[in-house]
């Protein structure tokens, strides 16, 4: 579909209805049809944040998140102050609730059953969970919680602490013996979710001193998604689902999208639009219940060599929510580094807000919607 | 006085060199939009005082109207010149001013065998494309619903010119006939510069060129008589005819395109190849001297642009034949040496009529002009400098068309010499 841009004589300036309109400003619609939905990336670990609670959406499911840390060996000049009496306990601060605010949940801490590593971490791995409960805490509507670690793990601590058997394998030592905890939810303890801050896990030795935890990580489960149909797509920020669109450009003396011939190579805006159904996300959320607030999507070019590692590349950009709920992006530079020839091998990738471990969730329009499909606002000058 | 060939001859050398359009601030005319632009006849300099371009009418200085002229040369005679154009357009509601500052042709013109045969070497502009229109417009944006103003400049640039290399044979003492073969070339260019005033949309830029190149031939006859009607008088007839030239044409277009890392590139692709075919031409001249101080001369052309077709091998409907009538007289106070400058000058005055090539929105593009010119004389040979002026009007307000007021003041120098002439001491 195009639109012609009216256009008029500028005042001053005689007799340009004698000349055609030679350079009109036209704007093209141009559907998005290679739109797809896919996992490409299912790292969760050492993230800013890891998640972990039980929460019920009835638009985006079930999810269970169980959070796993390790803390590191206090640093030797410190070890003076691990005293058999001293209180140690793990300090969570609390950056994003997903579900119902005033909600108290209840989380065990178990010992890890196992070694693991962050870095390899990914979200779909099933927790090393022991069964072995060191301690409980809850978590209300509060900003941090400060969890006592009972005096049977404290002994523990202090004994690796002052193992000098081998004390230049004493890390090594360490993460063998502590292979860290895993934050499981009660499973009778559903109705929020909530993200803790990975770098700030810190195992406190009295009042004044943290230690810094080593690695960190979360698993989900999600189940039970709502039925939207195909006209609508639930996306997420953990790679686990994010759209994605390939764009078709060829160009010789004019340009064509996507099989839309553009008759121009004078391209003043090329605008990608997606769209969310807010009606729906809003009117699933029962009252009192938030999800994390999405206000932006971050963009990836990938190419298919590219994907399904953990996405280390930055994006190229950010499409910024407007107040009608859509989201646009630039491509215009892009669109026209493919007119001078650049290679066009790879796919535009959207994750909602950030991949940093807050579990954000979108419900976007596909190319099946009637009215509010993703689409191509195309402003150029017609040659 | 005693400088003035030295004046010629660098400013001979200078329009010369300096061949192009400069535009002092707006540029040209929008009629130049069509076609291959507005239409330059070359004349000769005497000849651009008196309304007409010289096809019947022998000077000293080198005359481009008519090829068989050159066989009569007696010296070896160089011009060029420029000329500075002023462009008033209005419309029912508006007016406009533009200023241009062009050169006109270079021409010299060799005795091989003096007053008998002529060998002339010139470049002059048959048509110039020169116009700068700006259109404004507004749209809203979808999603913010922002409103963005736009303006969208053109700039038309270049025009059709010829590298002739000519002979002309004065075959006896009455008649002369001549012959031009040319090279026929120029670049038309549409500059289209879109801007916005949202920095969130690209300014675009895209020039749309067709390059032309073709060989032309022109033919002329002169004849001349003395003692017509009384022992002072002389009569000259001129015929010229310029076949039609096929120019062998490719239309390009240059985009500016800004890559992510900003830099612009600016490919040249070709979108066109074809023939612009440009009509025949045909001229008669007239000039008859009372005596040796008046003359009156006019003269008719006459080009089928009808004819004209495009580079998608069509005729198009907006051209048609084109009429120039010419009517002039010159006045030489004195032939003999005065000690008053004035009389030794040479005055000039002429009326001209042009059809125009064009017909828009059911009008024709009519031209008249008055003109009127000067002739300063070097005292001891044939070169001189003439300043000729011209005033007219082109076009009409009806139809939603422009009205243009045209002020031209052309230069032009005329250097003649005898030159590869061994002077005998004294």
């Amino acid at each position: 579909m195009a639109l012609v841009v009216y256009s008029c004589d500028k005042p001053g300036v005689v007799g340009t209805k004698l000349v055609p309109a030679n350079g009109q400003v036209v704007t093209d619609t141009i559907p998005i049809t290679n739109f797809n939905t896919s996992g490409i990336g299912v790292y969760s670990g050492d993230r800013t944040y890891y998640t972990v609670g039980i929460y019920n959406d009835q638009l985006y499911g079930k999810i269970e998140a169980t959070g796993l840390v390790q803390p590191q060996l206090v640093s030797p000049s410190s070890i003076d102050t691990i005293k058999p009496d001293t209180k140690i306990s793990l300090r969570f601060y609390i950056r994003s609730v997903y579900g119902d605010t005033n909600k108290t949940v209840t989380f065990d801490i178990q010992e890890a059953s196992r070694q693991w590593r962050g870095k390899s971490w990914t979200i779909d791995q099933q927790p090393p969970t022991s069964g072995n409960v060191i301690t409980s805490f809850k978590v209300g509507n509060v900003d941090s919680v400060d969890v006592p670690m009972p005096q049977s793990w404290v002994q523990k601590y202090r004994s690796l602490l002052y193992d000098t058997t081998d004390a230049a394998a004493r890390d090594s030592l360490f993460n063998i013996k502590e292979p860290g905890f895993v934050i499981v939810p009660q499973s009778n303890s559903s109705g929020k979710i909530v993200s803790f801050r990975g770098d700030s896990t810190n195992v406190m030795i009295g009042d004044t001193t943290a230690v810094l935890p080593q690695t960190w990580a979360y698993s989900v489960k999600r189940s039970s998604e709502a039925d939207v149909g195909d006209s609508l797509a639930q996306v997420y920020s953990t790679f686990s689902r994010v759209p994605s669109i390939k764009l078709s450009v060829t160009s010789d003396t004019t340009v064509s999208i996507n099989g839309v011939n553009l008759d121009t190579k004078a391209l003043s805006r090329v605008e990608l639009v997606l769209r969310e159904d807010s009606t729906l996300m809003k009117s699933s959320l029962p009252s009192g219940n938030i999800r994390p607030d999405v206000t932006q999507m971050n963009v990836y070019y990938l190419r298919p060599d590219e994907i399904n590692f953990d996405i280390l590349k930055g994006a190229i950009s950010i499409m910024t929510r407007q107040t009608d709920g859509t989201y646009q992006l630039n491509l215009t530079p892009r669109i026209n580094d493919l007119m001078l020839g650049a290679p066009n091998n790879g796919s535009y990738y959207f994750v909602p807000q950030t991949d940093n471990g807050i579990i954000y969730s979108l419900l976007l329009t596909t190319p099946k919607s009637a009215l509010k499909a993703p689409k191509l606002i195309v402003t150029s000058v017609k040659q | 006085m005693k400088y003035l060939n030295l004046i010629i001859l660098f400013s001979l050398l200078g329009t010369s060199l300096v061949y192009g359009q400069q535009s002092i601030n707006d540029t040209g005319s929008l009629y130049s939009y069509y076609g291959i632009g507005n239409l330059n006849d070359y004349r000769s300099t005497d000849a651009q005082g008196m309304g007409m371009t010289g096809i019947g009418l022998f000077d000293r200085a080198a005359n481009l109207a008519n090829p068989a002229i050159w066989g009569n040369a007696y010296y070896t005679s160089g011009t060029g010149g420029f000329y500075i154009t002023n462009i008033q357009s209005s419309n029912r509601t508006n007016k406009t001013q533009k200023t241009n500052l062009e050169p006109s042709q270079f021409q010299i013109v060799f005795p091989v065998k003096r007053s008998k045969i002529g060998i002339s070497l010139a470049m002059f502009p048959i048509s110039s494309m020169n116009y700068h229109y700006t259109k404004t417009g507004s749209f809203n944006t979808g999603a913010s619903g922002s409103l963005i103003n736009y303006n969208i400049d053109n700039y038309g640039s270049g025009g059709i010119d010829y590298l002739e290399l000519g002979i002309g044979w004065h075959i006896n003492k009455n008649l002369s006939i001549g012959y031009a073969p040319s090279l026929v070339f120029g670049l038309l260019n549409d500059d289209v510069q879109t801007s916005f005033n949202s920095p969130s949309y690209l300014s675009t830029r895209y020039i749309r060129k067709t390059s032309n190149i073709g060989f032309g031939n022109r033919a002329g006859i002169f004849y001349e008589k003395y003692r017509v009607f009384n022992k002072h008088d002389q009569l000259s007839v001129g015929l010229t005819a310029n076949m039609p030239v096929k120019l062998h044409s490719t239309l390009s277009i240059q985009n500016y395109i800004t890559s992510s890392s900003g830099n612009v590139n600016n490919p040249t692709q070709d979108l066109k190849k074809g023939n612009i075919l440009l009509p025949l031409r045909a001229g008669l001249g007239v000039s008859y001297w009372f005596n040796q101080r008046i003359m009156v001369g006019s003269e008719v052309l006459y080009q089928k642009w009808s004819d004209f077709k495009g580079i998608n091998g069509k005729t198009e409907s907006f051209m048609k034949d084109r009429y120039r009538v010419g009517l002039g007289t010159q006045l030489l106070p004195s032939n003999n040496r005065s000690n008053n400058f004035f009389r030794h000058l040479a005055y000039r005055l002429g009326l001209s009529y042009d059809s125009g090539y064009l017909k828009l929105n059911g009008r024709n593009i009519q031209t008249f002009y008055i003109t009127a010119g000067l002739g300063i004389p070097s005292p001891k040979i044939a070169s001189s400098i003439n300043i000729n002026a011209e005033y007219g009007f082109r076009g009409t307000q009806a139809n939603s068309l422009i009205k243009e007021r045209i002020f031209s003041l052309r230069i032009s120098f005329n250097l003649s010499e005898l030159m590869f002439v061994k002077h005998k001491i004294q």
